[in-house]
C-alpha cells in the first residue's frame, strides 16, 4: 500500500469517526408538547357566562296610561332584548319582578339619597343577611357575580335617565312624569347597551392591560407666569377612586406627575375669533387645529422620564401662554372643544386661566380637566364615551357594571386570543420540523394551558375574577412561547440552507480527497489489467 | 559569536528601552498583541480576586490553568513596572532565541540537511534566531507580558529536547505547554516520532564513529551483532511509544491534580480527606472538582469569548445561527486533528518537518492567536532551512504580509474606534492574514516533498546502481569461475 493510499485512507477514517460527533451536534432538539391538550383547547368552545338582571318595579309608583298591558309589553320586550343584546359569550336572564317600595320616592330629588333608600328597602326583600355579607367580602376582594337590579321610578324632580350610583349592581332608572309606554320601553332599552360598552377602536393597546399614566402640566409660554399645580390633592379627589378599584379588579395602573414648561405657538397658526359671550359682550378668542396642537406639543416624541416596561398613557394639561387666551380647537360642531385624544399615545386638554396672575392651579381648579382625562381613560381602557343619558357619580367615572363587562370581554378576548395563538404555534411547529423547540418553550406552552383550563374552570364556578387572572397569565405565557427568540430567527431561516454551511466547510476538504482517491482507484484498475495481459 | 552576543544584547536593549518608556501601557490598548486568554491584565484580576477570597474564575475574564496563579501571586498594581516581571519576560524570549539557534544548528549538522550553499550553514542558525528575538511583533508581546510565550517557550524546549533523545523531559515540557493550552497535545506523536528517530540516528552515529581497525571476520561478527542489536532496537518502539503516550498523560494528570489541589484548598470548604473510604467516590461525584476545566479547556475549545482578534472565530460564530454553533465549533477544532494522522504518515520519516506543520496548523488555526505567532511561526517553518530553497513568491509572501499587517491596526480602528467602518473590514483583513500564512505553510509543505520526492530518486538510482553493480560482479566472477 503506498503512502498517499494510507494518507487517504487515515483521512477518511478519521471523518468517519468524526461524523457521530457531527450528526450529534446537526440534530434539533425539539421538547415534547402536549399536542393533544393544545388541539381539544383550541377546538373547545369557549364557556358561557350568564348575566342575571331583576327588573324590580313598585305597581303603586309607577306611571302607565295601562298598568297591566305595560307589565305584559315589558315581560315580551326584555325577551327581545335578551336575545338582541346576546354576544358570542353572553347569555341574559331577565326576570322581572314586583317590589314594593317603602319611602315616598315623588318628591326626591337627590340621587344619593335615593339610592341610599333603594339599597335599604331592597335589603328588607333579602331574607337572608349572611349572603349579603357574604357579597360584601366578594365585592372587597374583587371577585364579582354579574346579577344586576335595575329599578324602575317615576320621580318628576329629576331629569329622565339612567342614574349609576357610585358603587354595587343596583341601578334605577327615572322614567319622568310622561306616561308613554313606549318611551318607557325606549328608556329601558338604554339601560341594557351598558353591556355593550366595551369598544376595541380607542384601545390604548391591545398587548397588555397594565398602564403606566404620565400627567403633564405643560405651560407654553413660562416667561408669562410660573405655574404650579397642586397634582395630588386632584387626583385623590377625582381619579384615586377609581384607578384603585382597576387596580384590585383589572389591571396594575401606575402614575407619575411632571411639569414641563416651553412650547412654542406661533401666531400664524393660531387663528385669531370673535364671538358674543352669554353677557352679549365681545370676547375675543384663539383656536388652534387639533393637528397643530399635537405637532407643537410633540407628544409622540417623548421618551418617558420614568423607566417603566409598561407602556406609558400620556395626559397633558396645556396651559397657553397670555398672549393666546383663551385657546380652542376647531371643530367641526358649533361649539368649541379644548380636548382630544391622540390614539396610542394620550389627552391633551387646554387649561384657560380666566385670572392671568394665576400661579397655582389648586383642586377646583384642576376639577373639570381631570374629569376630562377620566373620560379620555375610560376610551383608552375600551369603554364608550358617556352617553347623555346615563348620569354617573363624578368621583367614580367607571361604574361597576362597566367594568364587569370590561373584565368579562377581556377575559373572553384572552382565552380566545390564547387558543388562536397556541393552534397557531402547533401550526407553524407542524410545518417547520427542523425547528428547534427549546425547553423554555415547552414550559411556556404548558403553563397557557393550565391557564386556560383554569380559567374555563373558574368561569363555571363563576368566580370571575380568578379566571380573568388565570386568562392573563395565560395569553402572557402563549405570547413568551410564540415570540420566543430561538422561533423568531428560525422563521426566516429553512433548513435547506445548513447546505451553505456544509459546502465551504466540507468541499474545499472533500474536494482533493475524492479526486485523488478517484486517482488510486484508476491507478490501481491500471494495474490489475496490466497484470491480466501480462499473463 | 560577537555577533551573535551583539545581536543578543540589542534584543535585551531593545526591550528594556521599551519598557522604560511606559510603552506598555500603550500596546496593551492593542487588540493584536491581547486577547482574552493571554492578557496580563486578566491574570493581574484574578490574583486581586483570589487574595480576597474571591474565585479568580469568577469574573469570567481569566482563562489559564491555576498555576499560573500561584507563580504570578506576588503580582500588585505596580506589577507593570515591577523589573522583576520584566525580567522574567525577557529571559523567556532569550531562551526562545537561543532554543532556535540550537536546534536549527543541529539540524543543519545532519548530513540530509545540508543546503547547497554552505556559507549560508553558518548564517542562517543566528539569522532566524534574531528574527525571533528581533522582531518587532516579539517584543511587543514581551512589552505586553502576553501569556502565550510561556506556550512558545514549551514547544519549542520540547523540540530540542526531543532532537537530543529525551523523552521524558520532552513529554514532561509538551505536557506543560497542552496544560497551558490544550492544543499543544496533538504535538505528542510527532515529538515522540522525533525522540524515536533522533534515538535510532544518535545509535547509528554511535556505530561509526568506532574508527579502530578490526580484522573483516570481526569485523563481520560484530556487524550481524549490531544488526541484531538493531533489530532488538526497532522492537522497543513499540515500548517508546507507549512509554511517551503515558509519561505525556502521567504529567498531564499530575499538573491537573496539583491546580486542582492548590485551587481546591484555596477556594473550596470541601477539604480532601485521603484516609476517606469513599475517597474516589467523593472525589469524581463532588462538583467542586476541576471546575476551573470549565473556565480553561472548555472556554478555548467552545471559544466562547468571542472579542475581536486578528483570527478568524470570532467573526464566524458571531453571525452564526445558534442552532450551527455546536457543529461549527466542533468543525473549527477538529481540523487540527483531520490533519495529524495523514501528515504523519507522510512526514513520517521527516519527523522534524511533521512537528513544524502541527505546530504551525495549531498556531493558524488558533480561537485567539496574537501578532507574536507570525514570527514563531516562520521560524518553526524554516528549522530546516534546506527547504526554503525550493520555496516560490517569497517576495510576494513579504510584501503581502506587509500590507495586511500595516492594515490590521487601521481597520480595527475605523470600525470600533470612528465607527465608520463595520467587522468585515477587520475580518477580510483577519482572512487575507490567516490566508498567507497557510499559503506558507502549504509552499514548505510543497518544497518538503519535492526534498522527499528527489531523495525517494537518488535511493531508488543508488538502489537501481547498487543491483547493476551487484549484477555485474556475479556475471564477472561467473566468467572468472567459467
Amino acid at each position: 500500500m503506498n503512502t498517499t493510499l494510507k494518507v487517504l485512507l487515515s483521512l477518511l477514517f478519521v471523518i468517519l469517526c468524526g461524523s457521530p460527533i457531527w450528526y450529534h451536534t446537526m440534530t434539533v432538539h425539539q421538547a415534547k408538547l402536549p399536542t393533544n391538550k393544545l388541539l381539544n383547547l383550541s377546538s373547545s368552545a369557549n364557556p358561557k357566562i350568564s348575566i342575571q338582571i331583576k327588573l324590580l318595579y313598585d305597581e303603586e309608583i309607577l306611571k302607565t296610561s295601562n298598568k297591566e298591558s305595560f307589565l305584559s309589553q315589558l315581560k315580551k320586550e326584555v325577551k327581545k332584548y335578551s336575545k338582541e343584546f346576546q354576544e358570542d359569550f353572553l347569555t341574559f336572564q331577565i326576570k322581572t319582578h314586583p317590589i314594593k317600595l317603602q319611602k315616598d320616592y315623588n318628591n326626591m330629588d337627590d340621587p344619593k339619597k335615593i339610592t341610599k333608600l333603594l339599597q335599604e328597602s331592597l335589603s328588607f326583600q333579602k331574607e337572608k343577611e349572611k349572603e349579603k355579607e357574604k357579597e360584601k367580602e366578594k365585592e372587597n376582594q374583587g371577585m364579582f357575580e354579574p346579577k344586576y337590579t335595575l329599578v324602575l321610578l317615576n320621580l318628576p324632580k329629576l331629569s329622565e335617565g339612567i342614574y349609576l350610583p357610585p358603587t354595587g349592581r343596583l341601578v334605577w332608572i327615572n322614567l319622568g312624569e310622561s306616561t308613554n309606554e313606549n318611551k318607557h320601553l325606549n328608556n329601558i332599552k338604554n339601560f341594557f347597551s351598558i353591556f355593550t360598552c366595551i369598544t376595541n377602536t380607542t384601545k390604548f393597546t391591545t398587548q397588555t392591560d397594565d398602564l403606566h399614566i404620565s400627567f403633564i402640566l405643560l405651560n407654553q409660554d413660562p416667561r408669562g407666569r410660573v405655574l404650579n399645580w397642586e397634582f395630588e390633592k386632584a387626583f385623590n379627589n377625582y381619579l384615586q377612586p377609581t384607578i384603585e378599584k382597576l387596580n384590585t379588579r383589572f389591571s396594575e395602573i401606575t402614575h407619575d406627575s411632571e411639569m414641563i414648561a416651553y412650547a412654542d405657538l406661533e401666531q400664524s397658526r393660531v387663528h385669531k375669533s370673535e364671538a358674543i359671550n352669554q353677557n352679549n359682550e365681545k370676547e375675543v378668542y384663539y383656536s388652534i387645529s387639533k393637528n397643530t396642537l399635537r405637532r407643537v406639543i410633540q407628544i409622540g416624541e417623548w421618551s418617558s422620564s420614568i423607566a417603566t416596561n409598561k407602556p406609558v398613557l400620556r395626559f397633558i394639561l396645556f396651559v397657553p401662554g397670555k398672549r393666546f387666551t383663551p385657546l380652542f380647537i376647531n371643530r367641526s360642531s358649533k361649539k368649541n372643544r379644548d380636548a382630544f385624544i391622540v390614539p396610542g399615545i394620550g389627552g391633551i386638554s387646554i387649561n384657560n386661566l380666566n385670572n392671568s396672575e394665576t400661579q397655582l392651579l389648586n383642586k377646583n381648579d384642576l376639577r373639570r380637566p381631570f374629569l376630562v382625562f377620566a373620560n379620555q381613560m375610560r376610551l383608552f381602557l375600551g369603554i364608550k364615551n358617556l352617553n347623555k343619558f346615563i348620569y354617573y357619580d363624578p368621583s367614580n367615572i367607571i361604574h361597576d357594571i362597566e367594568l364587569d363587562m370590561l373584565i368579562l370581554n377581556t377575559l373572553i378576548k384572552n382565552l380566545n386570543e390564547a387558543k388562536h395563538s397556541l393552534l397557531s404555534l402547533h401550526t407553524l411547529i407542524k410545518e417547520l420540523p427542523y425547528m428547534e423547540i427549546p425547553e423554555e418553550i415547552r414550559i411556556h406552552i404548558q403553563n397557557a394551558i393550565n391557564g386556560i383550563q383554569d380559567s374555563e374552570s373558574y368561569i363555571n364556578k363563576k368566580n370571575y375574577k380568578s379566571a380573568y387572572f388565570s386568562s392573563k397569565r395565560a395569553i402572557d405565557d402563549c405570547n413568551r412561547a410564540f415570540f420566543n427568540p430561538s422561533i423568531s430567527s428560525q422563521l426566516y431561516f429553512e433548513m435547506q440552507n445548513r447546505f451553505a454551511i456544509y459546502i465551504p466547510i466540507f468541499l474545499p476538504m472533500l474536494a482533493p480527497l475524492i479526486t485523488k482517491l478517484l486517482k488510486q482507484i484508476s491507478s490501481f484498475l491500471k494495474k490489475k489489467k496490466k497484470k491480466k495481459f501480462q499473463f | 559569536m560577537i555577533l551573535q552576543l551583539s545581536l543578543l544584547l540589542l534584543g535585551i536593549l531593545l526591550r528594556a528601552v521599551t519598557y522604560h518608556f511606559g510603552l506598555t501601557s500603550v500596546y496593551n490598548q492593542k487588540f493584536e498583541y491581547v486577547t482574552p486568554f493571554t492578557s496580563f491584565d486578566n491574570l493581574f484580576e484574578a490574583v486581586h480576586l483570589m487574595s480576597h477570597g474571591t474565585s479568580p474564575y469568577g469574573g469570567s475574564h481569566f482563562h489559564l490553568p491555576p498555576i499560573y496563579l500561584w507563580l504570578f501571586r506576588w503580582v500588585d498594581q505596580d506589577s507593570f513596572a515591577n523589573w522583576g516581571l520584566r525580567i522574567i519576560f525577557i529571559l523567556i524570549d532569550l531562551i526562545c532565541c537561543l532554543l532556535l539557534f540550537l536546534i536549527i544548528k543541529q539540524t543543519l549538522g545532519q548530513q540530509k540537511n545540508k543546503m547547497l550553499n554552505p556559507k549560508f550553514e553558518r548564517i542562517l542558525p543566528v539569522a532566524i534566531s534574531s528574527i525571533y528575538f528581533l522582531n518587532p511583533f516579539t517584543i511587543a508581546s514581551c512589552l505586553v507580558f502576553c501569556m502565550g510565550n510561556f506556550t512558545r517557550l514549551y514547544i519549542l524546549l520540547s523540540i530540542y529536547l526531543a532532537l537530543n533523545a529525551n523523552l521524558v523531559l520532552s513529554t514532561f515540557v509538551l505536557s506543560l505547554a497542552a496544560y497551558t493550552e490544550v492544543t499543544p497535545a496533538l504535538l505528542i506523536i510527532p515529538i515522540i516520532l522525533l525522540c524515536i528517530k533522533q534515538r535510532s540516528q544518535l545509535f547509528k552515529a554511535k556505530i561509526n564513529q568506532n574508527k579502530s581497525q578490526v580484522k573483516r571476520t570481526q569485523e563481520k561478527q560484530k556487524e550481524e551483532k549490531k544488526q541484531q542489536k538493531t533489530k532488538h532496537k526497532n522492537s522497543n518502539t513499540f515500548l517508546q511509544w507507549f512509554l511517551g503516550i503515558f509519561l505525556f498523560l502521567f504529567w498531564w494528570v499530575l499538573l491537573l491534580v496539583l491546580s486542582q489541589l492548590m485551587f481546591n484548598s484555596k477556594f473550596s470548604n470541601f477539604k480532601i480527606n485521603i484516609n476517606d473510604p469513599n475517597f474516589f467516590q467523593h472525589f469524581f461525584s463532588n462538583n467542586q472538582y476541576f471546575t476551573f476545566l470549565k473556565h480553561t479547556y472548555f472556554f478555548l475549545l467552545n471559544i466562547t469569548d468571542l472579542t475581536p482578534n486578528i483570527g478568524l472565530y470570532w467573526y464566524l460564530l458571531t453571525e452564526t445561527f445558534v442552532v450551527f454553533r455546536q457543529f461549527l465549533v466542533f468543525t473549527l477544532q477538529f481540523i487540527n486533528v483531520i490533519g495529524l494522522i495523514p501528515f504523519t504518515i507522510r512526514f513520517r520519516s521527516y519527523p522534524l518537518f511533521l512537528v513544524a506543520v502541527i505546530t504551525s496548523s495549531i498556531t493558524i488555526l488558533k480561537a485567539y492567536p496574537t501578532l507574536a505567532d507570525f514570527p514563531f511561526l516562520f521560524c518553526i517553518l524554516v528549522m530546516q532551512p534546506k527547504l526554503l530553497e525550493k520555496t516560490r513568491y517569497r517576495a510576494f509572501f513579504i510584501r503581502g504580509f506587509q500590507v495586511v499587517i500595516g492594515l490590521l491596526s487601521p481597520f480595527y480602528k475605523i470600525w470600533i474606534q470612528d465607527g465608520t467602518g463595520n467587522a468585515n473590514y477587520l475580518f477580510g483583513i483577519s482572512l487575507s492574514f490567516s490566508f498567507g500564512e497557510i499559503l506558507v505553510l502549504m509552499e514548505m509543505i510543497r518544497s518538503a516533498m519535492i526534498v522527499i520526492t528527489n531523495e525517494k530518486d537518488k535511493k531508488k538510482e543508488k538502489n537501481s546502481l547498487q543491483y547493476y553493480i551487484s549484477t555485474k560482479k556475479k556475471k564477472s566472477s561467473q566468467r572468472k569461475d567459467k
